[in-house]
């Protein structure tokens, strides 16, 4: 190859296309946490945002000391006396990291729990601490920090000066990090102090809330000690969250989106969530409902989640259609659970296998179940748990619907 | 010897090293304007790392998110001595590369080359580019990482887990079959003219 046309070869990439408009948005809400991705691997170009059933995500919980808010996920601080928290209720997947933050101030009402609260930072006294903590669910695509056990230390956290970004270079604060792997959570801290060598009082004090972390992840047996000890006044003293659906039921770049509508069942404890959608690719009919349901039990809410994941591959003259789902709920008294699926619909023929799993935690010992349940079509999936005088719970449920012929 | 034109794909426009270390600082404490910053700032050049490899804007579009979503969750172990765009689009690189071994169209079938090039580009590196594309996917990977991301090509070897040997070899084949057609471009023009 001349010179010449290898320079042509490298100068060609000048040539390439550039990303579209819509893409790119799209991008930015979905590295945001906005909106989830559509997937292009869809042959009946099925995708489906469902968020926020409970209407935890879509919020923030102040919780003052005197009345600490049950985290929504099922990660955040329980705070400590005199501390106030904001919780983002984001579902700590790697798509929507949950983010908390407690202080031993007030937080300034510009200062929101997904973004450094500067506003806080900037006049925070000497003796003012801010934690800002961000947890992912693990694995998230890197590599996992060290593992770490609650209560995580003050002691271990390494000053965190980068880049000369000096929050208040005028009076500069003490600014610490911790990066821990938790109960199959990646747990980022950074610690705020007023002073730049805090005392042993304020260290002190910044570990009184952070043995008040929680970090309940699908390795529930990790913190099972840890919910038993915190977790059940923080839920009797819950403030039931205003039931805020945000659902969207998207099909391919053009195709129309459906909003999740709010129908109370028969049953009035329970509201749910429905999304129902149509559509037609390649002569062939798709058909997908998703269901959402919390459940209410007198002035304490406990949102079960249903995060239908959709997605079908062509595999030449037939089709594989899986529909996965995936959800996180807090109960207040649970024992025990069952499952039911009523019209959980993959029209395009074929038998359907829900694989589902549980875990249970009745303060003595993590329960885990799973199970596989052959459904004929136009079922419907929903998670119920049962009532019984018991601990919180850590519920998950992983669904997988497959669907191998027509 | 060839030397890769150093920092060719990364010519957009994109933040300064001083912007990039304060945004990627504001980013690791949480915050989402500046996560939203980033993402904006080097979405076209990640997108056009994974397009070249792919040479599909569906998959692309979708490699590209994944890999920025990646890329700004793993700022704590990015080297802030280092550009943060190469940074960007190796990892975008590396997911299209995963997205061609998954998926056996783009695997094994020629691309179609685009009809919407960028519109400042002239025709002779349109023409270029398209050739590029329609080479089979095997050499068209090796040239692009290569000529356009600035792979060395112990590090081509590396990325598709082949012996620098075979990715020499590939290489010399690709620049043969451009040359080639680049030589059949001209003649047709010549012969339409």
């Amino acid at each position: 190859m001349s010179p010449d046309l290898e320079r042509r070869l490298q100068d060609a990439w000048e040539a390439l296309p550039l990303p579209s408009a819509s893409a790119t948005s799209r991008a930015r809400d979905a590295v945001l946490g906005r909106r989830r991705r559509f997937r292009r691997a869809l042959p009946f170009a099925l995708a489906l945002a469902l968020a926020s059933a409970g209407g935890l995500a879509a919020g923030r919980s102040l919780a003052p000391a005197a009345g600490p808010a049950l985290p929504s996920a099922a990660v955040g601080f329980v705070p400590a006396a005199g501390w106030t928290v904001l919780q983002t209720g984001n579902d700590a997947t790697p798509q929507h990291p949950a983010r908390a933050l407690a202080a031993n101030v007030p937080i300034h009402p510009d200062d929101e729990p997904h973004r450094l609260p500067l506003r806080t930072l900037q006049s925070l006294p000497r003796d003012g601490i801010v934690i800002v903590a961000r947890f992912t669910a693990l694995p998230d695509g890197s590599p996992a920090p060290a593992a770490g056990q609650l209560p995580l230390r003050v002691a271990d956290a390494r000053p965190e000066i980068q880049f000369s970004a000096e929050v208040r270079p005028q009076r500069p604060l003490g600014q610490f990090q911790l990066h821990r792997t938790v109960g199959g959570y990646r747990v980022d801290l950074h610690l705020y102090f007023g002073s730049r060598q805090p005392s042993a009082g304020a260290r002190a004090e910044a570990q009184r809330q952070l043995d008040r972390l929680l970090v309940a992840g699908p390795a529930a047996g990790v913190r099972e000690r840890r919910l038993a000890a915190v977790a059940p006044p923080a839920v009797q003293s819950a403030v039931c969250p205003r039931y805020a659906p945000n659902v969207k039921l998207t099909f391919g770049p053009t195709g129309p989106v459906y909003p999740g509508q709010e129908r109370p069942t028969a049953r009035s404890r329970f509201a749910s969530v429905h999304t129902d959608g149509v559509t037609r690719r390649g002569g062939h009919l798709a058909y997908l409902r998703a269901t959402a349901v919390t459940r209410e039990i007198d002035a304490v809410c406990t949102p079960v989640r249903l995060r239908p994941n959709p997605s079908a591959a062509r595999l030449g003259p037939r089709y594989v259609h899986r529909l996965t789902s995936d959800g996180v709920g807090w109960f207040v008294a649970p024992d025990g659970f069952r499952l039911i699926h009523p019209n959980y619909n993959c029209v395009v023929g074929g038998r359907i296998v829900v694989h589902s799993s549980a875990l249970r935690d009745d303060r003595r010992r993590v329960v885990g179940n799973r199970f596989s349940v052959r459904l004929e079509r136009t079922n419907e999936l929903l998670a119920v748990a049962e009532l019984r005088p018991a601990g919180p719970t850590w519920f998950r449920v992983s669904n997988r619907c497959t669907q191998t012929r027509y | 010897m060839h030397t890769p034109g150093r920092g060719r794909a990364y010519k957009e426009q994109m933040p300064t090293r001083s912007d990039d270390a304060v945004l990627v600082r504001l980013a690791r404490a949480g915050d989402r304007e500046a996560v939203a910053r980033l993402a904006e700032a080097y979405w076209p050049v990640a997108w056009k790392a994974a397009y070249g490899i792919l040479f599909d804007r569906a998959a692309s579009d979708d490699v590209t998110q994944e890999a920025l979503e990646r890329a700004l969750r793993s700022l704590d172990r990015f080297d802030e001595a280092r550009p943060l765009a190469p940074w960007i689009s190796r990892i975008a690189a590396n997911r299209a590369l995963d997205e061609l071994r998954r998926n056996r169209r783009l695997a094994e079938l020629p691309a179609d080359p685009p009809s919407d090039w960028a519109e400042e580009a002239s025709e002779a590196h349109v023409a270029v580019a398209a050739a590029v594309a329609r080479l089979a996917p095997e050499k068209r990977v090796v040239l692009v990482l290569h000529y356009w991301l600035d792979y060395t090509v112990r590090e081509v070897a590396e990325a598709l887990d082949l012996p620098v040997g075979t990715v020499a070899a590939r290489l010399s084949r690709a620049r043969a079959e451009l040359r080639e057609a680049m030589q059949d471009d001209e003649e047709e023009e010549e012969h339409v003219a």
